[in-house]
């Protein structure tokens, strides 16, 4: 491993692969901040300039850069516009927003950073760790496991609704799996619910549903409610993290990135659900006063699926460099990149 | 593991240099990025408008996709004055697809439902889910029932 280990970081250090890295890193940042652009759109795009490489060690790590550059800046627009642009950001949004319009939307933006580098690093330890052997754990999972996990997701539901609002967040929930059957059945490729509209063969959209939920509504509210929209007075641009605040985001760093990396693993569930479960969790595990604070700008609502996305990114690499497997659609491309330069991964 | 060690390794080393770039190249832009909220809202109102919409058309890249947009948008406005969580129906969404197509591809595989005893590890989850569904209101319950054994004693 230790050999391994040197190869690895002489291949990296080459200045065209930092320089690789550094590119990859801003361009998914900047692109991943404005909502509707998630990793894969960005992935997408920059397909063609990797493959132009020609190494494709250099490929893969301008397009891993941009992957997790762009979870990176995915956070950005949930926080400040409650605008999330990937599912896996959507929960940095419930406690991230409302520190936001507290006026403590830098001191949430360093969280946010913080967290998804401490998250990213100890995923990165996890995989060079673990890798060999989580990939035959993966091919475990079938359909049946899968269906209990997304029904695990769904019962967390209950943790993010305030008190007294568990009964209005199932009748959301019930309207949310009410939508999602809109579209091709899973069984037999008819139309349901389609009401005749081509457009909608292929169900909704979800940026479009996520902008819908939270990002028009926000500016609506403004709109009609001016009287709420109070200007923020605190100094936004506030970046400390009180020693206090450190002490309790540690743990759930530790917890998270452990937990959202082993759920990344596994193919298909990745970042979303281990935003979602990292939040729900650490939900549970809070005191009561904590509890309380959970979506309306608790740091810790935010530590929690900041850390567990970006782990879950990492682990979404174990499928792809051990097996050759894509673990999501983004690693999908990934895969595609590397194919294209006739480079295999896995066993083959 | 591997055909290729060097690009597994070159992958994972570039992930730390990667994140320790991100570190350092976007804490001291924080402070600028954060200034995005001191503009007034009557200017940032139609940026936000424009960027979901722009959004939701690159996202699915037709324009059926507007009007379901405002439409569920005008909708989700509704719920919120009426003090609806809207979150939950956004997880429901993304979960309920996956959700679906898992169950009906089971179904298929095991001709019924019986997946869920003969596979241990579906087992164990659903059973963390009923946990998850049932700790808050025994949780609950047991706050209550010690208020009430704490007003007995008074």
């Amino acid at each position: 491993m230790l050999e391994g280990l040197l190869i690895g970081l002489q291949t990296a250090m080459s200045f065209q692969n930092l320089a690789m890295v550094i590119a990859g890193c801003l361009i998914g940042t900047f692109i991943g901040m404005l909502p509707g652009l998630g990793p894969m759109s960005i992935i997408a795009i920059m397909i063609p300039i990797a493959i132009s490489m020609g190494d494709p060690s250099a490929a893969l790590i301008l397009l891993a850069g941009v992957y997790y550059g762009a979870i990176f800046g995915g956070s950005t627009s949930s926080i400040l516009l409650n605008a999330p642009g990937v599912a896996g950001t959507v929960a940095s949004s419930f406690d991230g927003y409302p520190m936001a319009q507290q006026g403590r939307a830098g001191k949430a933006l360093t969280i946010a950073a913080v967290c998804s580098f401490a998250g990213g690093t100890i995923g990165a330890i996890l995989l060079m760790i673990f890798a060999p052997m989580l990939s035959s754990v993966a091919l475990l999972f079938h359909s049946a496991e899968y269906f209990a996990l997304m029904v695990v997701g769904l019962s967390a539901i209950a943790a993010f609704a305030g008190t007294g609002q568990v009964a209005k967040a199932m009748i959301m929930t019930v309207f949310g799996l009410i939508l999602a059957t809109v579209g091709e059945g899973a069984l037999f490729s008819l139309p349901r619910f389609t009401g005749g509209v081509m457009d909608l063969q292929s169900g909704f959209g979800f940026i479009t549903l996520a902008m819908a939920m939270f990002a028009l509504p926000e500016a609506l509210f403004l709109v009609l409610k001016p009287k709420d929209a109070g200007s923020v007075e605190a100094d936004i641009t506030d970046l400390r993290i009180t020693r206090v605040e450190a002490r309790s985001i540690a743990p759930i760093i530790g917890r998270q990135s452990v937990q959202g990396f082993f759920i990344g693993v596994l193919p298909g569930a990745g970042a979303t659900i281990a935003s979602f479960l990292g939040y729900a969790v650490e939900r549970n595990l809070a005191t009561k006063e904590e509890q309380a604070e959970f979506g309306k700008g608790s740091i810790t609502g935010l530590a929690a699926p900041e850390t567990a996305n970006n782990a879950a990114c990492t682990g979404s690499f174990v499928p792809l460099l051990t097996l050759g497997i894509p673990g999501s659609g983004t690693t999908a491309l990934l895969l595609g990149a590397l194919v294209a330069q006739t480079s295999r991964l896995g066993h083959g | 593991m591997i055909d290729e060690p060097q690009i597994f390794w070159a992958v994972i080393m570039s992930m730390f240099i990667g994140n320790l770039v991100l570190l350092i190249l976007n804490l001291p832009l924080i402070p600028y990025i954060a200034k995005v909220l001191s503009i007034p809202r009557n200017y940032l109102i139609p940026f936000i408008l424009f960027f979901t919409l722009m959004g939701a058309y690159i996202g699915q890249n037709n324009a059926t996709e507007l009007l379901i947009l405002v439409g569920f948008g005008v909708c989700a406005t509704a719920l919120k004055f009426a003090d609806y969580p809207l979150a939950p129906l956004l997880i429901g969404f993304i979960l309920g697809g996956m959700l679906e197509n898992n169950f009906a591809r089971s179904m298929q595989l095991y001709d019924g439902v019986s997946f869920i005893w003969e596979r241990p590890m579906t087992l164990g989850l659903l059973v963390i889910a009923a946990i998850l569904i049932l700790l808050p209101s025994y949780r609950a319950r047991r706050a209550r029932a010690r208020a009430e054994g704490v007003a007995d004693g008074d």
